[in-house]
């Protein structure tokens, strides 16, 4: 399932690029573009294979925990 | 800048992100930290509004055109600046994602518990992505537009259980000293100090001269329509205010007048998607904008695919229940939310103010 959800995601962010390409004309535009499908693909794979481990709320969660009792109630 | 929209606009697509959500989320927080003196905690709360409307009117006679992050990066030093804007991004796009996990929360908890998840996130992701690709105008029209709609309607569901309210509900008033109001005054303030997005969208604002009075319209009738549906809740539910998830839906349920005028949640849940979509897209369009500055794109339509992509996987993955999203999740929100709409700006203006005085001597 996992395999066929990554194969799924890919042609999606595919399918983002084709709808973009036209309006890539620029060469930081198309670099900067690329390195946000990478990142993309990337958190993707997290997302597939290192669901708990890498989760983004976990990571929060760890980063803010001494101001929650102060500012979150 | 092609596209231009009315500071009024945008006020008017704040207050109903801000009176949507708040109205659903807000009066069980507050219960549980202020009981029977929410109320007080939503007026507490209110005044950071009011600061942030006047901490933007600086920033706006200061830097004509110029958003926030921009500011940071002109005022700090540039590797700086641009380290304090990358956080903020990342911030509010959990932020974001979080909102987003809400609204699914909600749908599949209330009225579609059998669909998967990732068509309710994925469907509402598109739309929203959709309306940020046209702009900022299209947002605040469909908000303009949504406005008398998700007034009648709500306010529909509050008076009619009116009968069945008792004002004895209120009192006593402050028994337990101010203390609890002050604290429960963290959560709304959460929710007020939303007002300062609009400093990140200055170059769209068509005409700026009357935005400290319309900002201080805003927050004013923001204050009053929150106090109004909150206050209704408690004097309807009394002590179970802080008992169910969703208090408002709760006592919409009750209505029943002469057996022909019931299930009257459903107008509210399709209220309440238009206030979330208007939220979640105009949180987006805050996003995809700052993060183009901040890559130095030439137009921010490049990257409103790739983010909402990006927003999708995040909303399917952070806080996987219920129990996790309203433990965890609402007060983790609750303190980015004040470092990023309340501490960032107030720093940044500190550092302005500090800047002006020692270069006037």
């Amino acid at each position: 399932m996992k395999w066929i959800s990554l194969i799924g995601y890919s042609l999606v962010l595919y399918g983002i690029y084709l709808f973009e390409k036209k309006n890539l004309q620029k060469t930081h535009d198309k670099k900067v573009f690329f390195m946000l499908l990478g990142i993309c693909w990337c958190v993707m794979v997290s997302f597939l294979f290192f669901h708990s481990l890498l989760n983004p709320a976990r990571i929060m969660l760890f980063l803010f925990k001494p101001l929650i009792p102060i500012l979150g109630k | 800048m092609k596209e231009k929209t009315t500071s009024f606009q945008l006020l008017i697509t704040l207050y109903i992100g801000i009176i949507t959500t708040g109205m659903l989320m807000m009066p069980r927080q507050l219960y549980r930290i202020a009981s029977l003196n929410l109320w007080l905690s939503i007026i507490i709360g209110s005044l950071f509004g009011y600061f942030s409307i006047i901490v933007i009117t600086v920033f706006l006679h200061t830097f004509k055109n110029k958003t926030l992050t921009e500011i940071t990066e002109e005022t700090l030093s540039p590797y700086f600046g641009r380290a304090l804007t990358f956080i903020f991004i990342i911030l509010t796009f959990y932020c974001e994602a979080y909102f987003v996990r809400q609204y699914t929360n909600f749908i599949s908890t209330n009225f579609y518990p059998e669909t998967p998840r990732y068509i309710i996130i994925g469907s509402m992701v598109m739309v929203c992505c959709f309306a940020v690709y046209h702009g900022i105008e299209v947002i605040c029209r469909c908000a303009l537009i949504a406005l008398p709609f998700i007034l009648l309607f709500f306010s529909l569901g509050s008076s009619l259980s009116f009968p069945e309210m008792s004002f004895v509900n209120l009192l006593p008033i402050l028994d337990k000293g101010l203390i609890p109001p002050l604290g429960g005054s963290s959560v709304s303030l959460a929710w007020f100090s939303e007002f300062i997005l609009i400093s990140l969208c200055t170059p769209f604002i068509r005409q700026s001269k009357t935005f400290l009075k319309d900002g201080f319209i805003t927050v004013t009738i923001t204050l009053i329509t929150l106090l109004f549906f909150t206050v209704s809740i408690l004097l309807f539910l009394s002590a179970f205010t802080g008992v169910p998830l969703y208090p408002y839906m709760v006592s919409v349920r009750y209505i029943s007048i002469g057996r022909f005028l019931e299930h009257i949640e459903a107008l509210v849940m399709a209220m309440w998607i238009v206030g979330a979509f208007v939220k979640i897209s105009f949180y987006l369009f805050i996003i995809v904008h700052s993060s183009a500055t901040f890559l130095r794109l030439s137009s921010y339509k490049l990257n409103a695919l790739p983010i909402s992509f990006l927003l999708f996987l995040f909303s399917l993955w952070i806080h996987p229940s219920s129990q996790n999203l309203f433990k965890i999740g609402s007060p983790l929100v609750n303190t980015i939310n004040i470092l990023v709409n309340l501490c960032y700006p107030l720093f940044i203006l500190g550092f302005v103010l500090f800047k002006k005085k020692n270069s006037a001597y």
